[in-house]
C-alpha cells in the first residue's frame, strides 16, 4: 500500500504538471519552420573548424535551461532575469551551439552560427574552460568569462579579420536580446551595464589578457577597480551573468565516466519494450558529490523496491523513486526536464522509459570495455551513429576465421547434379575473358602492320592513294576488375524455403556455381561469409581468398557454411572494402548476398543498423567500390534502397532460383 | 633505312627558372647528376616538381626533354618507331632516345600513369649499363654524358590503383619533394603573380587552412600553382575573394557542405 506521503508526492507532481502544460500551451507556438536549424549548418561548421584550427570538435545541440520554478522564484534563490534560450557553450573539448537560432533571415542565422562555433571553438583553443576560475567567487568569475570572451574574439580577428562584420553582427544580436537593465536587480545593474558597453564596443578599458591564467588574476583586479561589489544583503545568484550568444558558457569539462562492469545483462524476452518518449531537454549531468552514495541523510523518501534501474535522480538529494511502473514515460520525460540537472546512473537490467535526447549524455557504454582480452581484439572498425551524426571509433570488432572443411560428398553431389549447368557456365564466363589483341589498320601505333602495307603499296600501284592506316596496334582491353563476394550467414539463414532445403544450402550452391564460374572468368575474386553477435564479435570467415586459386579446399569450406548468429553488416562491409582496396584493379566489385535486414542482439536492430550500413556502403563506394546487393528478403524494398541506393540491389522473389540468377547477375556486373 | 638530322636540342629556357630551394634537393640532384644516377621525385600536386627539374635543366645547362605520362604511352612512344613515307620507311626517335643519345635531361611526369611494361623499358638505362636497347632496329645505345633520367610521381594520388614496380622504385635516388614553408611559399607567390607581399601572404594562410581539410574529403589540397592562379587573376583587377573562388575553391570541390566551408575561410581570410 501506499504511504501517505508518497500519495502526497504524487498529487503535488500531477498538479504542478498539469499546471505547466496548460502554460506551455499558451506560450507562443516555438519556431517557424523556415528558421535555420543547426544540422543544416554542422557539417559546413565542422569542416570550418577543422580547417581553422586544425583539430575537429564535437558540435552538440546545446540545451535550453530549465524553467524556473514556482518556489524557486518565491524564495528568491536565482535572482531574476533568468536565461530563457539556450546559449552556445565549451567544455574544453566539445561546442555546444543552438538548435536553432529563430531567425528568418537563414543567411544572418548561418553567419551566427559561424561566429558562434568559431568563437567557442577559440575559447578552447585558449583553455578557457579548463583553468581555475570555478574557485572565483561568482563575480570575479563572471568577469573572468567576460575577459575570456573579448580575449578570444581579437585572437580570432586577427587570424581570421574577415569576420569583423559577422562579429559585430552577433553582438548587435545579442545586446538587442538582452532583457532591459531594469529588469535586473540593483545588485547585478553595474556587472550588465559593463556587458552591454562591451557588447556595442564601447567598453576599450578592457585589456587584453594572454592567457586564461592571467584573466583569472585580472578579474580579481578589476572587480576591485571597478566596484562591482554589491553593497551588503544584494544578491548576485551564482552566476550573475546573463548568458547570451555571444558570451556562451563555460561549463565545467566532461568527467570521465566510470564503466561498470558486467553492465550488460542477459536479454529478457518476458519484459515489455521500453515506453519511449522525447526530452523537450536533457538535464545536465552532475557529477556525484564524494559522500553522496555513503551518507545516510540521502533523505527518507529513498525508497529501493529491488534491482535497481538506469534512473534519474533529482540535485537535492531527495532521491525520488519516480522510475516506477506506473508512471508514464511522458509525465516522467517532462518532470526529468524540468530538472536543471540529474545524475547519471547506470545500473543492471532493462530499462521501462527510454527518454530520448537532442544531445544525449557522453555514452561512456560505447567505449570498448577495457577487460577484452588481447585474444578476442580483433580489427576496429568504426560504427556510424545516425543519432549524433558521428562515428563511435573502434565500435565494432571484426574477428577473421578461416573456415573449417566441410563435406566433400556434399560437393561431389551438388556437382553432379548441375554437370549440366557447369559445361554451359564455364563457357559463357570464358567468353568474358580478356586478350591482348592486336588493333590492324590503325593510323599509329607499335609497329608496322605488313598486310595493310602490302595492300596499300599494291593500291598505290593500282593507281588509287595511299592510306594512312598502316600500324598496327597492341591494345588490352583489360576489364580490370577485383570481385568481392560477402556472404550472409546469419541465423536467418535457417529458414526453410522449399523442398526440404534452407536458405543457406541454396547459398552454398550458388557460390560453389559461381565460384567456378568466376574461376573461368580469371579476374581476381574472394569470398567471405560473415555473421555477428554483439559489436565485440563480428565473424569473418574467409572462404577464399584473392590470392588463392579455386580448389578442393575452396569447396570444402564452401560446403562448411551453416547458418551463425547476427546480420551486423555495417563492420562486415567494411572489413570487405579494405580488403577488396588491397587489389590492384581499377574497378572493384563488392557483391553482398543478403536474406535480410542488418540486425544484432544489441541496439544495431533497426535504424542504427541500417544507418550504419549505408554508411558503409557509401564509404565503399566514395572509394570507388561498385556495391552490390542481391537478397532473398521480401520486405527489402523497405529498406535496402536506402542502404544501397534504388539501383544497386536485386530482389529475388524465388530464392531457389538463386544459383541461376546470381549467376546472371555476375555476367551482367562483369559486362557492365 | 636511313636516320634523320634532327635540329640540335634546345637548351633549357632563357633566364632561370625561378625556384627557391626548401631543403638540399638543389646540391643532391648535382651530386646525383654528376654521378648519373637517376632520380625519383615524390610530391603532391602543384608543388613545383617540373619547376625543379627545369631550375636544375638551366642550371646544370642541359637540355631537358619532358614527356607527360598517359595510361596508354607504349614503349614505342618513348623510344621511337618506323615511320612510312612514299619510298619506304624512316626511323623515327621517340623522345627518350633523343635524350639518350644527346646527354639530355629526360624527365617523365607522373610516372605511375604510364603501362607497368613500358616503365620497363627503363631498367637497363638506370643502373650501371645506362644502355638502351633497341630492338626494332638492333642498336644498342650507350647514353651520352650528361643523361639523366628524373621521373615523377605524386604519392597521395591513386596509390591503390597504381604503383611502381619495387624494382623500379630501387633504381631511383628518391626526392621528397613538399608545398613550400609558409615564407618560402608567400615568397613564391609574390614573385610569379605579382600580387603584394600581404595578399600574397593571405593567399598562403588560406591555403594552410584548406590543406587541413585533406582528410576531410578533400581529394587534392590547394597547390602552390592554384595560389599563383588566384594572385595573378588579383593582379588584373579581379577582387581577391572572387578570385580565390574561381581560382582555388570551386576547382577543388563540388560536395556542398566542401564548398560552403572553403567559403567561409576565404570570407574570414580577407577583409
Amino acid at each position: 500500500m501506499a504511504e501517505a506521503e508518497e500519495v502526497l508526492t504524487d498529487a503535488a507532481r500531477h498538479a504542478t504538471v498539469f499546471a505547466q502544460r496548460l502554460w506551455r500551451r499558451y506560450s507562443p507556438a516555438p519556431d517557424a519552420p523556415a528558421s535555420l536549424s543547426l544540422s543544416e549548418v554542422a557539417e559546413r561548421l565542422e569542416l570550418l573548424l577543422s580547417a581553422v584550427f586544425g583539430n575537429s570538435y564535437r558540435l552538440r545541440i546545446a540545451q535550453p535551461p530549465a524553467r524556473p520554478t514556482l518556489l524557486g522564484n518565491w524564495f528568491g534563490r536565482t535572482p531574476r532575469p533568468q536565461r530563457l534560450a539556450a546559449v552556445p557553450a565549451t567544455d574544453g573539448t566539445s561546442i555546444w551551439l543552438p538548435r536553432s537560432l529563430d531567425i528568418p533571415d537563414r543567411a544572418l542565422a548561418a553567419n551566427l552560427y559561424r561566429v558562434m562555433a568559431l568563437q567557442q571553438a577559440m575559447r578552447i583553443r585558449r583553455g578557457s574552460a579548463l583553468s581555475l576560475w570555478r574557485s572565483l567567487p561568482p563575480l570575479a568569475g563572471a568577469l573572468y568569462h567576460l575577459l575570456e570572451v573579448q580575449a578570444a574574439e581579437r585572437e580570432l580577428l586577427e587570424e581570421m579579420p574577415g569576420f569583423a562584420e559577422s562579429v559585430r553582427a552577433l553582438r548587435a544580436c545579442a545586446h538587442a536580446r538582452r532583457p532591459p537593465l531594469s529588469a535586473f536587480g540593483s545588485a547585478r545593474r553595474p556587472l550588465e551595464a559593463r556587458v552591454r558597453a562591451l557588447l556595442i564596443g564601447e567598453a576599450d578599458c578592457v585589456p587584453q589578457s594572454p592567457t586564461p591564467e592571467a584573466s583569472c588574476e585580472l578579474a580579481v583586479r578589476l572587480l576591485a577597480e571597478w566596484g562591482l561589489e554589491p553593497a551588503s544583503g544584494g544578491r548576485i545568484g551564482q552566476e550573475p551573468l546573463f548568458a547570451d550568444w555571444w558570451t556562451g558558457m563555460l561549463l565545467a569539462p566532461s568527467p570521465h565516466h566510470q564503466h561498470s562492469a558486467g553492465a550488460q545483462s542477459p536479454f529478457d524476452p518476458t519484459q515489455a519494450a521500453p515506453q519511449s518518449v522525447r526530452l523537450e531537454r536533457r538535464p545536465d549531468i552532475r557529477q556525484a558529490r564524494p559522500d553522496e552514495d555513503e551518507s545516510e541523510e540521502s533523505g527518507p523518501l529513498m525508497i529501493q523496491l529491488d534491482e535497481p534501474h538506469p534512473h534519474a535522480e533529482d540535485p537535492m538529494g531527495l532521491q525520488r523513486p519516480i522510475d516506477r511502473d506506473d508512471a508514464d514515460a511522458e509525465l516522467f520525460g517532462e518532470m526529468l526536464g524540468d530538472l536543471p540537472q540529474a545524475r547519471l546512473v547506470a545500473s543492471p537490467g532493462r530499462p521501462k522509459e527510454v527518454l530520448l535526447a537532442d544531445d544525449p549524455p557522453d555514452a561512456s557504454a560505447n567505449a570498448l570495455a577495457p577487460g577484452v582480452s588481447a585474444l578476442q581484439r580483433g580489427i576496429a572498425y568504426p560504427e556510424w551513429d545516425y543519432r549524433t551524426q558521428h562515428y563511435r571509433e573502434q565500435n565494432a570488432l571484426v574477428q577473421v576465421r578461416t573456415a573449417p572443411p566441410g563435406n566433400p560428398a556434399w560437393v561431389a553431389e551438388t556437382l553432379e547434379s548441375h554437370q549440366g549447368l557447369l559445361e554451359g557456365i564455364r563457357r559463357r564466363f570464358e567468353l568474358l575473358r580478356t586478350h591482348r589483341a592486336w588493333l590492324r589498320g590503325q593510323v599509329d601505333g607499335d609497329e608496322l602492320d605488313l598486310d595493310a602495307y602490302v595492300d596499300a603499296v599494291a593500291n598505290l600501284r593500282a593507281g588509287s592513294g595511299l592510306t594512312d592506316r598502316l600500324y598496327r596496334t597492341q591494345r588490352c582491353a583489360e576489364r580490370n576488375l577485383a570481385i568481392l563476394l560477402l556472404i550472409d550467414v546469419s541465423g536467418s539463414t535457417d529458414s526453410w524455403i522449399s523442398q526440404g532445403r534452407r536458405v543457406i544450402d541454396v547459398e552454398r550452391e550458388a557460390l560453389l556455381l559461381v565460384s567456378i564460374a568466376l574461376q573461368s572468368l580469371g579476374a581476381p575474386y574472394a569470398i567471405q561469409a560473415f555473421s555477428g553477435q554483439g559489436r565485440e564479435a563480428v565473424v569473418l570467415r574467409d572462404i577464399k581468398t584473392f590470392e588463392e586459386a579455386y580448389g578442393q579446399e575452396v569447396a570444402l569450406r564452401i560446403a562448411s557454411l551453416e547458418p551463425e548468429h547476427y546480420t551486423r553488416c555495417g563492420a562486415a562491409i567494411r572489413h570487405a572494402s579494405a580488403n577488396l582496396m588491397c587489389q590492384p584493379a581499377a574497378r572493384r566489385l563488392l557483391l553482398v548476398l543478403s536474406d535480410g535486414k542488418p540486425s544484432d542482439n544489441d541496439d544495431y536492430e533497426g535504424r542504427y543498423g541500417v544507418e550504419d550500413t549505408r554508411q558503409a556502403v557509401l564509404e565503399a563506394v566514395l572509394q570507388g567500390i561498385s556495391p552490390f546487393c542481391l537478397t532473398i528478403d521480401r520486405q527489402a524494398s523497405a529498406y535496402l534502397p536506402r542502404i544501397f541506393g534504388a539501383t544497386r540491389y536485386a530482389l529475388l522473389p524465388r530464392p531457389e532460383l538463386l544459383p541461376t540468377v546470381l549467376l546472371d547477375w555476375m555476367r551482367r556486373l562483369v559486362q557492365g | 633505312m636511313t636516320l634523320p638530322e634532327y635540329p640540335p636540342l634546345a637548351k633549357a629556357s632563357e633566364g632561370e627558372p625561378f625556384y627557391v630551394p626548401c631543403g638540399n634537393e638543389v646540391a643532391m640532384f648535382e651530386r646525383c647528376h654528376a654521378r648519373g644516377l637517376a632520380v625519383m621525385l615524390k610530391g603532391p600536386t602543384g608543388c613545383g616538381k617540373t619547376r625543379f627539374v627545369e631550375h636544375m635543366a638551366w642550371k646544370l645547362d642541359r637540355p631537358l626533354i619532358t614527356v607527360a605520362c598517359h595510361d596508354d604511352l607504349s614503349a614505342s612512344d618513348l623510344i621511337g618507331r618506323f615511320l612510312i613515307r612514299h619510298d619506304g620507311t624512316v626511323w623515327q626517335d621517340g623522345p627518350l632516345t633523343r635524350a639518350v643519345r644527346e646527354g639530355a635531361i629526360c624527365y617523365l611526369d607522373e610516372v605511375v600513369e604510364a603501362r607497368q611494361d613500358t616503365v620497363v623499358v627503363l631498367h637497363a638505362l638506370t643502373d650501371h649499363r645506362r644502355l638502351l636497347p633497341i630492338d626494332k632496329t638492333g642498336e644498342l645505345l650507350m647514353a651520352a654524358p650528361g643523361f639523366q633520367l628524373v621521373i615523377s610521381y605524386n604519392p597521395g594520388y591513386q596509390r591503390m590503383l597504381k604503383d611502381l614496380k619495387p624494382s623500379t622504385r630501387q633504381r631511383f635516388v628518391a626526392m621528397d619533394l613538399d608545398f613550400p614553408g609558409e615564407d618560402a611559399e608567400a615568397k613564391i607567390v609574390e614573385r610569379e603573380s605579382g600580387v603584394d607581399a600581404p595578399t600574397s601572404r593571405a593567399l598562403v594562410t588560406l591555403a594552410r587552412r584548406l590543406r587541413a581539410l585533406r582528410d576531410r574529403g578533400l581529394a587534392e589540397v590547394p597547390s602552390t600553382r592554384l595560389l599563383i592562379a588566384a594572385g595573378a587573376l588579383c593582379v588584373d583587377g579581379i577582387p581577391v575573394r572572387e578570385a580565390c573562388l574561381a581560382a582555388i575553391v570551386s576547382p577543388l570541390s563540388d560536395d556542398e557542405a566542401l564548398v560552403g566551408a572553403m567559403r567561409d575561410l576565404v570570407d574570414g581570410t580577407f577583409i
